[in-house]
């Protein structure tokens, strides 16, 4: 019979007692570690890497983990501790900005899979830059006119545009995600079109907000 | 970074801004974007044998794209496709003192009149020697 392995339980090198799972903090003296390397955003936030997150837990965590390193409860401790407890706030932050948006989630995701930037293949679908020429046309049109109803139809059809492609995007990841752990070249360079068509839709539904003023 | 006094030239007093009819056998349109700040610009040649004799564009974008691009109508007129093919960037960006982080928009400016040079040999085959096939090669939709 074999002997069952007893398994490790990690112990903190301050105060040797058991440091718990997180590999930032130690559960039981509270000292904070360097993040591992090649730690992510979704690390941060503990959160497996996929698309379809579920946000109000990441809220949750964010709320957990920045009171666990907010810099106040380190204030008198050693400079080393003090200046963990800031670049760990600070990629919480960063990582909560990053995970909760889901046009950046997309962006990171893409990234961390080895995807090229928008400046790298600024390729939109075909037509696309036509219809978005149209577009401002139309916007700069209803703003010179100060046509308050053409700009709320045009704002409106924006958004529900905005949302077509947002879940037109959660389809991609699904099926990339799917099919296994890496993501085809095809597979990415059509995430990549769909985002890049996202950032001018997303400039589009900033422009026309900002423009008009529902009527009271 | 505040804009130079040539940027701000060209943005208070475009040239050539307008639009001619795209289906025109005699023009060409060339139209490109920048996915990071959302810009479109449109630039359009209008030929007379093998020389530009008019030039117009239309941008959505900011100060730098659209300078760039009027800039670029304004040293199109009287070039031959050939010249005009010659025009580089770097040289827009260093007439306008653009500052490293606008420089793309001057990238923007010379791809608008490579399409448009492209789209006008695409509709005039015979002409340019060159039977270009219409090589929009983007991913099917």
């Amino acid at each position: 019979m074999a002997t069952p392995t007893i398994p490790s339980i990690p112990v903190c090198p301050t105060c040797h007692g058991p440091r718990g799972a997180h590999p930032l903090f130690c559960a039981s003296c509270q000292r904070l570690f360097p993040e591992p390397p090649e730690w992510t955003h979704f690390d941060r936030l503990g959160t497996p890497r996929t698309y379809d997150l579920d946000t109000s837990s990441l809220e949750q965590q964010l709320f957990n983990l920045t009171r666990r390193f907010h810099p106040d409860f380190f204030a008198g401790k050693e400079s080393e501790q003090q200046q963990l407890s800031l670049v760990h706030s600070a990629s919480l932050n960063q990582a909560y900005a990053t995970l909760r948006d889901p046009f950046e989630r997309a962006e990171y995701l893409l990234h961390l899979w080895g995807g090229v930037t928008s400046s790298e293949d600024k390729r939109t679908p075909p037509g696309f830059l036509d219809e978005m020429l149209g577009l401002r046309e139309k916007l700069e049109e209803a703003r010179v006119s100060n046509d308050s109803g053409a700009l709320a139809a045009l704002h409106a059809a924006l958004l529900e545009r905005q949302r077509r492609l947002l879940t037109e995007l959660g389809r991609s990841f699904r099926d990339v995600e799917k099919n296994g752990a890496g993501a085809g070249a095809e597979a990415m360079a059509a995430i990549r079109m769909a985002l890049n068509a996202a950032k001018y839709i997303n400039g589009l539904v900033r422009d026309s907000s900002g423009l008009h003023r529902p009527e009271v | 970074m505040p804009y130079s006094d040539k940027v701000l030239e060209h943005y208070n007093n475009p040239r050539n801004l307008g639009s001619f009819k795209k289906d025109e056998s005699n023009i060409g349109t060339g139209l490109t974007g920048a996915p990071e700040c959302g810009d479109v610009m449109k630039l359009q040649i209008q030929v007379e044998n093998g020389r530009i004799v008019d030039a117009k564009f239309k941008t959505f974008g900011c100060g730098s794209a659209i300078a760039s691009s009027s800039l670029a109508t304004e040293w199109l007129k009287g070039k031959t496709l050939e010249e005009a093919e010659t025009i580089r960037n770097t040289q827009i960006a260093e007439e306008l003192s653009l500052p490293p982080v606008k420089i793309h928009c001057s990238v923007l400016a010379e791809d608008a009149i490579k399409l448009a040079i492209k789209d006008y040999r695409e509709r005039h085959g015979s002409s340019a020697g060159s039977p270009d096939v219409p090589a929009e090669s983007t991913a099917s939709s």
